[in-house]
């Protein structure tokens, strides 16, 4: 990266103040930062560091109420704050353009892309109609979107989330901007898709020589995408360097903590006594669900097909697969929150897939579930204490012992006593995810499966989840389904792992031997698809096995 | 457990008492029940008795100060009288109305399926007569009397109620708490009442606020046509009564009438506030 290149966006000492009663008093505080043109800088925080804020800044769409308090955003030389408002107009779309996170909020879903696309040439004085339709078929095919004319005509809720994005990009691209602000272009994607939407991106750049902000949560796309990285922590920049400096020799603790926190771990393999018994078993399940096309025309969808798995003791099974590959469904057939349409599933031998819910109730404290979203898994108009006791009152344990197992429980979580009394509102998504495992784990199940249970939690807290589930499974020897579409969190966790797509288990066996040798062609494509690949380091280092 | 209800939990409270407008609903509508409720004892003549000059202006005499009507019996007694049967109808009417929307509602929403598909369409079937004239059809057959207006008016109110009750049971079950509960084996009897109840509580409340006001103006409306109780007074009556000297004694026409506006809007703003009261804050929360 030559230093002699133009600087394209300057921010010097920005400060952007929040409306009085939210959680602290600036959005961004004191940033200061370059964007070159032809290079791509990586805006990197967890969620609530201030990183959209920024975007939002330069393009000067800022929330009411949130405004910049002092510095100064120079493009291409010009002081931002002082244009016009037809000035800003002209700027945004022709010489910065965005990519959202979620596609299909981007996208008016009542018009065609072609039109959308359309739209944004005419509103920037492109006037001849066969000028624009040439236009637009051409960066339609530029984004790599197969049939260009069809999908012209294409309604977004037509196209895959992939497709989708690939629409937003090219709507980005019409005016060939000098900068584009990618705000989470990935998060929302699966990983195949993810890992093709940066390589799109980094293509796009380089051939165009257009500057990137890129806007990222996640560290293993940094590695993918950034010539430089910029690290926020609540709106304070932590530390700037080149990728290549931060990723392999970060400076800040806050920082190395994230680093850390995106390299993939590897789980200790542990042998199994060959005797274990086997607790959870499907066999031949399969479930489908219908599904309305409007008019009339209804289609079965098959979320499961003939799939077979068995949890034995003391193991960690891992079910990865991408959005539709059918795992939650099996999950929920697992824990029998769905009865599958035909099949057995087995809890400690015996059959349950048929049982009514009736005789099943008694049979629910030996095996637990741990849920996805933290926000929407506890009962808002309970007290926590409330909340753990549920199931212990359920199964009909005397409230005094009941009150005292969730104070164990809460401990045992890593939460204050004082936790009981509080409603879930009071506690931030990792303690809330503290508190849906206490809950699952006060029954005193043998199984427990986690479907996504980190998901939805910022990298740093998924390793602390993590961490105290590795702790718990081996203090309380629990066998573990883990639901995952995140082959870090798998491979960290897991003893063994099934790859699932399209309702069908591909491959099931041992995480390193999946990981090293995969033997289905979507398995090495999941694989491949990660921004680092953990097959690599787990050879590279073998002291990660300790 | 200590404080174990959500609702009489501080910020609920707090909240509440904050809104002028709900406070005001609530102190006028404990006004009007105590008066109504103690009216014999606080020696208020019956509202019947025909003892003062017909047709006196409000504010001319001390013992008739809200005037009289055209048979000499007070206004003030008969609309102090007239509340009892109007705050009776909406209380009783509305309680009868959600037991019944309760019920059909939380056994569709629950249920799913045919049994929700069958509900829906008596629902439908009631939606389609207009409400006021099913209302005054239920009341003549049944003879008029307090019973049969609150059966009346809960029979035309119910449909609304429990398509809302089901729209809530089908969205809140569908919710990971609920299925938490499933999976800890709570019995569906304790998940309805303790997990998707207090939450369905916010909207229902505010339906409850318009059931009443509806249940009061229906009230109202019956017995002006002359289907209320013919033992009570009341302020459709009052009205009714009055109607032949509109130009002569506004009074009486527009004290009933005020009353019945005030009554309804009270019982709104108090709806609105419990509402405001019960919802719940953002996700935010507090770092660890």
């Amino acid at each position: 990266m030559s230093e002699a290149r133009q600087t394209l966006l300057d921010v010097t000492n920005l400060r952007i103040s929040l409306p009085a009663g939210a959680d602290r008093s600036h959005a961004l505080h004191d940033l200061t930062l370059q964007v070159r043109a032809g290079e791509c800088l990586c805006v990197v925080g967890e969620s609530g560091s201030g990183k959209s804020m920024l975007a939002s800044a330069i393009l000067r769409l800022l929330p009411q109420g949130v405004q910049v308090q002092s510095g100064r955003i120079l493009f291409e030389g010009l002081d931002v704050s002082t244009l016009s408002e037809e000035h800003v107009r002209q700027m945004r779309g022709r010489r910065i353009s965005m990519v959202f996170q979620e596609p299909m909020s981007a996208l008016n879903p009542l018009l065609s892309v072609g039109r959308q696309i359309d739209e944004v040439l005419l509103d920037h004085g492109v006037t001849l109609k066969q000028q624009r339709r040439a236009r637009v078929i051409e960066l339609l095919a530029y984004v790599g979107l197969p049939e260009p004319e069809r999908v012209y005509r294409a309604y977004p809720h037509q196209l895959s989330g992939g497709q989708r994005q690939r629409v937003v990009i090219a709507m980005a691209l019409a005016f060939d901007p000098q900068l584009l602000i990618a705000d989470e272009p990935t998060s929302a994607l699966d990983v195949t898709t993810q890992a093709q939407i940066i390589a799109l991106l980094r293509r796009i750049q380089q051939e165009k020589g257009m500057a990137m902000l890129f806007i990222t949560h996640d560290f293993s796309v940094v590695r993918a995408v950034a010539d430089r990285v910029l690290v926020l922590e609540k709106g304070h920049q932590v530390e700037e360097g080149s990728a290549h400096a931060i990723l392999n020799r970060p400076q800040a603790p806050y920082t190395r903590k994230l680093v850390a926190a995106a390299t993939p771990v590897a789980a200790q393999p542990r042998t199994l006594p060959a005797d274990a018994p086997e607790l959870l078993a499907a066999h031949q399940v399969s479930h489908g669900f219908k599904s309305s096309h409007g008019w009339g025309q209804r289609r079965r969808v098959q979320a499961l097909d003939n799939v077979d798995l068995r949890l034995r003791e003391g193991e960690t099974l891992g079910i990865v697969g991408e959005s539709g590959s059918g795992k939650s469904t099996l999950g929920r057939v697992l824990i029998r929150l769905q009865r599958p349409d035909s099949g057995q599933v087995r809890w400690f031998g015996e059959e349950v897939a048929g049982l009514p819910e009736k005789h099943l109730r008694a049979r629910r404290s030996d095996v637990q579930m741990i849920f996805q979203d933290p926000f929407a898994s506890l009962n808002p108009r309970q007290r926590v204490g409330q909340i753990l006791m549920t199931g212990l009152l359920a199964h009909g344990i005397p409230a005094e012992q009941a009150r005292a197992i969730a104070f164990n429980m809460l401990e045992l979580v890593g939460l204050p006593a004082t936790a009981f009394y509080r409603y879930p509102q009071a506690f931030s998504g990792g303690q809330r995810q503290r508190i849906g495992i206490a809950r699952a784990l006060a029954l005193q199940p043998r199984v427990l499966i986690a479907d996504e249970c980190v998901s939805a939690l910022d990298a740093l807290i998924q390793v602390q989840i993590l961490e105290l589930l590795e702790d718990l499974q081996r203090r309380l020897k629990l066998s573990l389904v883990f639901i995952t579409h995140d082959l870090h969190v798998a491979a960290r966790l897991c003893d063994r792992i099934a790859v699932m797509r399209q309702g069908r288990v591909l491959e099931v066996g041992p995480t390193q031997d999946v990981f090293a040798h995969p033997t289905h062609a979507y398995t090495r494509s999941l694989l491949d698809a990660l921004p680092s690949a953990p097959a690599g380091r787990l050879q590279a280092c073998p002291e990660a096995l300790s | 457990m200590k404080g174990d209800a959500y609702w009489l939990d501080g910020p609920v409270l707090r909240r509440f008492l904050k809104q002028r407008s709900a406070l005001a609903g609530l102190s006028f509508l404990v006004l009007l029940t105590v008066l109504a409720a103690a009216a014999p004892w606080l020696g208020v003549a019956s509202p019947w008795e025909m003892n003062a000059r017909p047709l006196m202006q409000p504010l001319v005499e001390s013992a008739h100060w809200l005037g009289t009507d055209m048979l000499g019996r007070d206004v003030a007694s008969g609309l102090i009288y007239g509340a009892r049967i109007s705050l009776a109808v909406g209380v009783l009417s509305t309680l009868a109305t959600l037991l019944v929307g309760f019920g059909i509602g939380g056994l569709a929403g629950y249920s799913g399926g045919w049994v929700d598909d069958a509900l829906m369409r008596i629902a439908e079937f009631f939606q389609i007569i207009p409400q006021l004239v099913l209302a005054v059809l239920l009341v003549a057959v049944l003879e008029p009397s307090l019973a049969s207006v609150v059966i009346g008016i809960a029979m035309v109110a119910w449909p609304p109620v429990a398509r809302l009750v089901r729209a809530e049971f089908m969205t809140l079950r569908q919710r990971e708490y609920v299925q938490a509960a499933v999976v800890l084996g709570q019995k569906p009897s304790a998940i309805i009442f303790r997990q998707i109840l207090p939450n369905a509580l916010a909207p229902l409340l505010v339906t409850m606020s318009f059931i009443m006001g509806t249940a009061i103006l229906t009230e109202a409306a019956l017995a002006f046509l002359g289907l209320g109780d013919p033992e009570a007074m009341s302020w459709g009556y009052m009205i009714d009564a009055s109607r032949n000297l509109l130009r002569q004694a506004w009074w009486m026409s527009v004290l009933p009438g005020l009353a019945i506006m005030l009554c309804v809007l009270a019982v709104n703003r108090l709806g609105e506030g419990l509402r405001v009261a019960f919802e719940l804050p953002d996700r935010g929360g507090i770092d660890p």
